[in-house]
């Protein structure tokens, strides 16, 4: 008879004690806000640091804080938590306004590697996030049970619905395919933002080799090699160079 | 000729040349032979100059006077860390002379390298070793000063064994830069263009020493990476040229100044006289840019210094924007545009003055340069502003004070104001930005995110177990009922398998039915519906039609049922025939409790049937 509630009992617990944690985090959040808003930026700086110190992956939380580095001067850790924001909320028009301003004022102006007619598709692929990919790849698997469970049931409709069988079958495919290939890839070669004042890039993992070029904060890399502590990273216009990795912040 | 057939070739052809090269006595032989009359009279070495400059070469020749002897190692050179060899070459010479009846061949050899010092000071050069079978001959030491600069500033020279005319050279291949008149005013540009000439066939070519110059701002404007080759008259003869590098710059003090030459380091092939030499050798030597020297004068005083730009040239200013107009707390894109000689990196940001209150920022500042008679630098200024009353605005740029080189004197300039209609309502306090879709927020960032009852942590949906979760459960599901549904259907094709399958809920369903025509009082209709349902089981489990179960075929059907005992058989055929016997006696005198026990043993029988079915697999009891 006990046992009949005792697993209840433990996920009301649970749920209660996740609810207070989140009521706390709030506060300390709203308490950030607080201090942004009189302009005091460091102190709203430690609050809404320590509540992603605390693993809170939210949205609002990291557009706050990149707006708070941006007043101090951050730039890269501002674009840095701006890409975290888009990164759960790649339609969200602020977090896009706001980051495309403060990429106005980065010193490097990178031009990407492929300029004409590759715009519209870079453009498609900075809103396909994996979150997307995910969401789209779960509404399609669905779409396939259901499509699934009503060929089984109905013989007499399976040639009607064959064709949205073989549709939502294959999207749902390419999409997990698409769900597999990014996660992997995105751990392999992590996306980073430079978030020291100025780097020297070395064209080898060596600090008295030859400087390549020379990087500001705010600028976006690809994470292609790791070794030890240096990392060999790309930049949009294609070129490579070496630089130690605590230079930068990674958003995946 | 087979494999085989190759293979005694090959060792009848070097067998005996093996065996005469390992037997010991013809080798010591021709040794000796060659020891008796071979020797070397003299080694030396010799520099063609003690002091050279750092930017210069110098020849080091290493002589070896020889007797009867027909091949010369090369010498040793000593570690030479002050230095880099750049060429090498070997010249021979041999002379043949009898005396009494006795013929001796003396042979000078000269190896000769080219060296290019690599930094400043004394050095002792040597000695060089040469080793000539067990013997070693060195050469005394050479001592040679390398100091800064170039100690032969007329031309390239030419090893000794090239037989170059270094003045034909330099008229051949040279670096020409022109300074222009060479006067200039302090803050004037001075273009300058590094160009190439050459009259011959460049095999390769590197930059030795980039000119550094001291006392300028310096705007690169170009560098070359390749050769980038024309066709040029100079001096009435035609070049090959290529242009290597332009700079402008920028005096920043009154003076007299000397910038740095431009070294190259060149490898040409050069032919010489000699007939054999048809296809010349190469020849690598430094190559430097010719002497500029550039008097800067100082600017007349200005009575307004803090009015004055820096600007030293022309200086040109306009204003313009791609919209005439705008609402009210939208955003408008005003251009600054800024054209000039002078040095233009001394203005920033020179702001503009708005007729109406407005909020502005500077956007961005794009630079541009424009090749001309004069070299023209052009700063374009973008300015995002928000009109906050509606009416003609006003937006007007500051004045700027240059120094005018060709009149002498410093003059104001500036630009027509621009004039834009502003619409809508006055914004009053401080409100938000309202900016177009696409346009960059002007004042800055967006405000902060609003405050939140609870604050929700999104991790990432990989990282959850729902994702899994949800996969692995539908898949089950949808697993599971696919794979039912083809067994269904599978059954369902197959009609006597589905009645041996039903056979056991078909029997208790009809068996339900006679309890409930007991519970009515109508124990003859119940007695029929328990002979119906054992009849209708052994038909089912059979493949039989019921009607086709009768007292003659009862046996014969009762052992076509899958999992059937000897005592269950007997059970069966007692049940069908309590049945018969009581169907076909009077109803009447059937009581309840005979029908109910009979029911009783129908259910009890067909559930011990299935369970033996069950586990046999559902096949017959053997």
């Amino acid at each position: 008879m006990m046992k009949r509630f005792i697993f209840p009992a433990l996920l009301m617990l649970l749920a209660a004690s996740q609810a207070a944690g989140s009521s706390d985090s709030a506060q300390l959040y709203n308490r950030a806000n607080d201090h942004y808003t009189k302009k005091e930026y460091h102190q709203a700086l430690d609050l809404y640091t320590e509540l992603i110190d605390r693993g809170i992956e939210n949205p609002l939380l990291y557009y706050n804080t990149a707006n708070g580095y941006y007043r101090i001067g951050r730039v890269g850790y501002a674009v840095l938590y701006y890409e975290k924001a888009l990164r759960i909320r790649p339609f969200d028009r602020e977090i896009r306004k706001n980051l495309r301003f403060v990429r106005s004022g980065l010193t490097d102006r990178i031009q990407p590697l492929y300029e004409n007619g590759f715009t519209l598709l870079r453009t498609f692929f900075s809103y396909m996030k994996l979150r997307i990919l995910i969401f789209l790849e779960i509404v399609f698997f669905t779409i396939f049970a259901g499509f699934l469970c009503l060929f089984s049931l109905f013989p007499v409709q399976r040639a009607r619905l064959r064709r949205g069988l073989t549709v939502s079958g294959i999207l749902f495919f390419v999409l997990l395919c698409g769900v597999i290939g990014s996660a992997v890839y995105s751990r392999i070669h992590p996306s980073g933002i430079i978030t020291a004042e100025e780097v020297d890039v070395k064209s080898s993992p060596i600090q008295e080799s030859e400087t390549v070029l020379t990087l500001h904060e705010g600028t976006r890399i690809r994470v292609v090699e790791k070794r030890g502590d240096w990392i060999l990273f790309s930049i949009a216009d294609g070129r490579e160079g070496w630089m130690v990795n605590t230079n930068a912040a990674f958003i995946d | 000729m087979t494999g085989t057939g190759k293979r005694i070739l090959v060792a009848l052809l070097f067998i005996p040349w093996a065996l005469l090269f390992f037997t010991p006595a013809p080798r010591a032989l021709a040794a000796r032979a060659l020891a008796a009359s071979e020797r070397i009279i003299n080694v030396s070495a010799s520099v063609d100059s003690g002091e050279i400059g750092i930017l210069d070469t110098v020849t080091l020749s290493v002589s070896v006077e020889t007797e009867n002897i027909s091949r010369l190692p090369k010498p040793r050179l000593p570690d030479m860390k002050a230095f880099t060899v750049l060429n090498e070459s070997t010249q021979s010479q041999t002379s043949i002379s009898i005396v009494n009846g006795k013929t001796s061949r003396t042979k000078t050899v000269v190896f000769t390298y080219v060296l290019q010092p690599t930094s400043e000071g004394s050095f002792l050069l040597g000695p060089v070793v040469f080793e000539h079978g067990s013997n070693r001959y060195s050469t005394d030491p050479v001592s040679i000063t390398v100091k800064s600069g170039s100690r032969r500033r007329t031309g390239p020279s030419a090893p000794a064994d090239l037989q170059v005319d270094p003045e034909k050279l330099a008229q051949d291949i040279f670096i020409r830069v022109d300074p222009g008149s060479g006067k200039i005013f302090e803050g004037e540009q001075l273009p300058l263009s590094y160009k190439l000439y050459s009259r011959l066939d460049i095999d390769s070519i590197s930059l030795k020493q980039n000119p550094s110059f001291q006392g300028f701002y310096i705007e690169d404007l170009f560098n070359a990476t390749k050769l980038d080759y024309q066709k040029e008259e100079y001096e009435g003869r035609v070049y090959t040229t290529s242009r290597i590098k332009e700079v402008v710059l920028f005096p920043l003090k009154p003076g007299r100044y000397t910038p740095e030459p431009l070294v190259l380091q060149a490898r040409v092939i050069v032919t010489s006289d000699d007939v054999f030499d048809i296809f010349g050798r190469p020849y690598t030597f430094n190559l430097s840019s010719n002497d500029v020297e550039v008097e800067v004068a100082p600017l007349p005083p200005t009575p307004d210094l803090s009015s004055f730009s820096g600007i030293v040239g022309d200086l040109e200013v306009d204003i313009t924007s791609p919209s005439r107009t705008v609402e009210t707390g939208e955003t408008v894109t005003v251009y600054l545009t800024l054209k000039s000689t002078g040095n233009i990196n001394l203005i920033n940001d020179p702001g503009l003055q708005l007729s109406h209150e407005g909020r502005i920022y500077l956007s961005d500042t794009i630079q541009e340069k424009t090749n001309g008679d004069k070299v023209w630098f052009v700063k374009k200024f973008e300015y995002t502003l928000i009109p906050r009353k509606s009416g003609k605005l006003t937006v007007a740029s500051p004045d700027f004070t240059f120094f005018d080189t060709k009149t002498g004197q410093y003059v104001l300039t500036g630009t027509d104001p621009l004039f834009l209609t502003v619409m809508g309502e006055d914004i009053g306090g401080e409100k938000p930005i309202r900016s177009r879709k696409d346009a960059v927020s002007a004042g800055g960032i967006s405000f902060i995110k609003r405050d939140v009852k609870i604050l929700h942590g999104r991790p990432s949906p990989l990282s959850t177990p729902f994702y899994y979760l949800y996969h692995l459960v539908i898949s089950v599901l949808l697993a599971s009922f696919v794979v039912y549904r083809i067994r269904r259907e599978k059954l369902e094709k197959n009609e006597g398998l589905l009645k041996m399958k039903r056979a056991r809920r078909q029997a208790l369903t009809l068996l339900t039915v006679a309890e409930e025509q007991l519970l009515k009082k109508r124990p003859g209709d119940a007695l029929g519906t328990v002979h119906r349902a054992v009849v209708n089981y052994i038909g089912d489990k059979t493949g039989t039609r019921p009607q086709d179960v009768t007292a003659k075929t009862i046996d014969a059907s009762i052992d076509g049922v899958p999992g059937i005992t000897a005592p269950a058989k007997a059970e069966l055929r007692s049940l069908f025939d309590a049945c018969m016997l009581y169907r076909f006696s009077n109803a009447g005198s059937t009581n309840d409790a005979a029908v109910r026990e009979l029911i009783q043993r129908s259910v009890d029988l067909i559930g011990s049937l299935e369970r033996t079915s069950r586990q046999n697999g559902g096949k017959p009891d053997k």
